[in-house]
């Protein structure tokens, strides 16, 4: 056989760089459910983060107590990002937790309560507001006070000055579990909502799959008696944002189906 | 026994999906993996490097590009030779070098099924003497026998009919013979040619 000349594949690259995207259908279409994916995913949160914010605006503001709640919230727009920057210190504990849950419990332990009934006044915060940091040194108490003012062993503590943050040392201690079951439920009932088998996809089922095993290994861990408050709150966030995941997916999916699409891409057609 | 084409290379369904999905590095493999039958396809036919050389980047400009509208009910390769095949007598109608082939004459049925000498074993030689054919006549027989061609299909990418390819397939087989055995294009040979084209220019 000949040998073409050397460069070639260089020449074709910036052709096809040049022209942008192959006109594929399936890039075209992959591109558009992408793009429906993350405005049906910006849909959901914001319906989720909205009946907490609704609360958190109209609720009195007990201005300590509440701001410095506000620093725990913060700590999901980086889990968001993977960026998420643990406390070595409960963060070992806390994978040995769960792994031991897994071990324990092989059903997941799920607690329910009521989600109107949980006083939220003073307390809530918005879901996704822009991280406001709490001075670590200010909030380590032994209480659970402490625990809402800095994220739970999922940062590090962040020596913020008071004048441009709003945790005081001297706090209320304020119990965050409530809010968290509270917005645990409210999850829970939007995937069930959104769960329709019908219209699951197969990226979409190992999607889930892999996030209902998570759920169970989380509550396998939370279904440990000799938890501390800061670990127990950490499991109950880790819970909240698998069951945000999973609500986006399972929202996403039925949105791809009204709309005739798939959250798998197009499949060859063999004709 | 059909001869095996240079093109027969089996991709992988998973190498497939990933270039359908706009991966560079798929792209890249293919390419590769296709370079050397497309540019020799193209010399056969074209008989010039440079034409070549831009066949191949047509050729694999249209394969990545149209990738999503191949259905995979048949081998990708046949699907990429045929664009291959498309764009190399493309190339050689603009150049109005479609109409440069033997001169039929009047003796029907002429088939020519006789082996190659020994020196077609040698490519460079070869190659020496499909160069001194028509190009018409160089694709007909390049098709057929390195291709597997058959000449129905000769005859729909070259829109001519069917006695024309076995037409050029059995004269350029004797005069591809005569080149080789002779070690070389002879004098005789060359006159041939020049006479021939000059008739067809």
């Amino acid at each position: 056989m000949e040998s073409p000349p050397a460069g070639g594949w260089a020449v074709v690259s910036r052709s096809l760089a040049s022209h942008a995207a192959p006109s594929s259908i399936v890039g075209r279409r992959e591109q558009r459910a992408n793009w429906l994916i993350w405005t049906a995913s910006a849909a959901v949160l914001a319906v989720v983060a909205w009946a907490p914010l609704e609360r958190w605006l109209g609720a009195p503001q007990d201005t300590v107590s509440a701001k410095s709640t506000a620093a725990a919230a913060p700590a999901r727009s980086e889990r968001d990002t993977g960026a998420r920057a643990k406390d070595p210190a409960d963060q070992p504990m806390l994978t040995d937790r769960i792994e031991n849950g897994a071990r324990v419990a092989s059903t997941p332990v799920t607690t329910k309560v009521p989600a109107a009934s949980l006083p939220i006044a003073g307390d809530a915060t918005p879901k996704r507001p822009k991280p406001a940091r709490a001075p670590a040194s200010s909030s380590r108490t032994a209480s659970s006070a402490t625990v809402a003012a800095t994220p739970e062993g999922l940062q590090p503590p962040i020596d913020v000055s008071p004048s441009t943050n709003t945790a005081v040392a001297a706090t209320t201690p304020v119990d965050p579990l409530p809010r968290l079951y509270a917005e645990s439920a409210q999850l829970e009932a939007l995937v069930a909502l959104a769960r329709d088998d019908r219209v699951a996809s197969a990226s979409g089922a190992v999607l889930t799959g892999e996030l209902d095993a998570r759920i169970g290994l989380i509550d396998a861990a939370l279904s440990q008696s000799d938890l501390s408050p800061a670990q127990r709150s950490a499991l109950w966030r880790q819970r909240i944002d698998a069951l945000r995941e999973l609500a986006g997916v399972e929202s996403t999916e039925r949105w791809l189906a009204a709309q005739g699409e798939r959250l798998d891409g197009a499949l060859v057609r063999v004709d | 026994m059909p001869p095996t084409s240079s093109f027969a290379i089996d991709v992988p369904d998973a190498l497939l999906a990933r270039a359908r999905a706009g991966e560079r590095a798929a792209f890249e493999q293919l390419y590769r993996w296709f370079e050397r039958p497309v540019f020799t396809l193209a010399m056969r036919i074209g008989g010039d490097r440079e034409e070549a050389a831009e066949v191949l980047q047509d050729t694999m400009l249209k394969v990545l590009g149209r990738i999503g509208e191949f259905r995979g009910g048949s081998p990708f390769w046949g699907w990429l030779r045929q664009i291959a095949v498309n764009e190399a007598l493309m190339r050689l109608r603009s150049r109005r070098r479609l109409g440069h082939e033997i001169a039929l004459d009047d003796e029907p049925g002429l088939e020519d099924h006789a082996p190659l000498p020994p020196a077609a074993a040698d490519a460079a030689q070869l190659q020496r003497a499909l160069l001194e054919l028509p190009a018409v006549t160089r694709s007909v027989l390049w098709l057929y026998h390195a291709e597997g061609y058959t000449h129905e299909e000769i005859a729909a990418l070259m829109q001519r009919t069917a006695s024309f390819s076995k037409s050029q397939l059995a004269r350029g087989s004797r005069r591809l013979r005569l080149l080789l055995e002779t070690g070389g294009p002879s004098a005789t040979a060359k006159a041939a040619n020049t006479k021939l084209e000059a008739n067809h220019a």
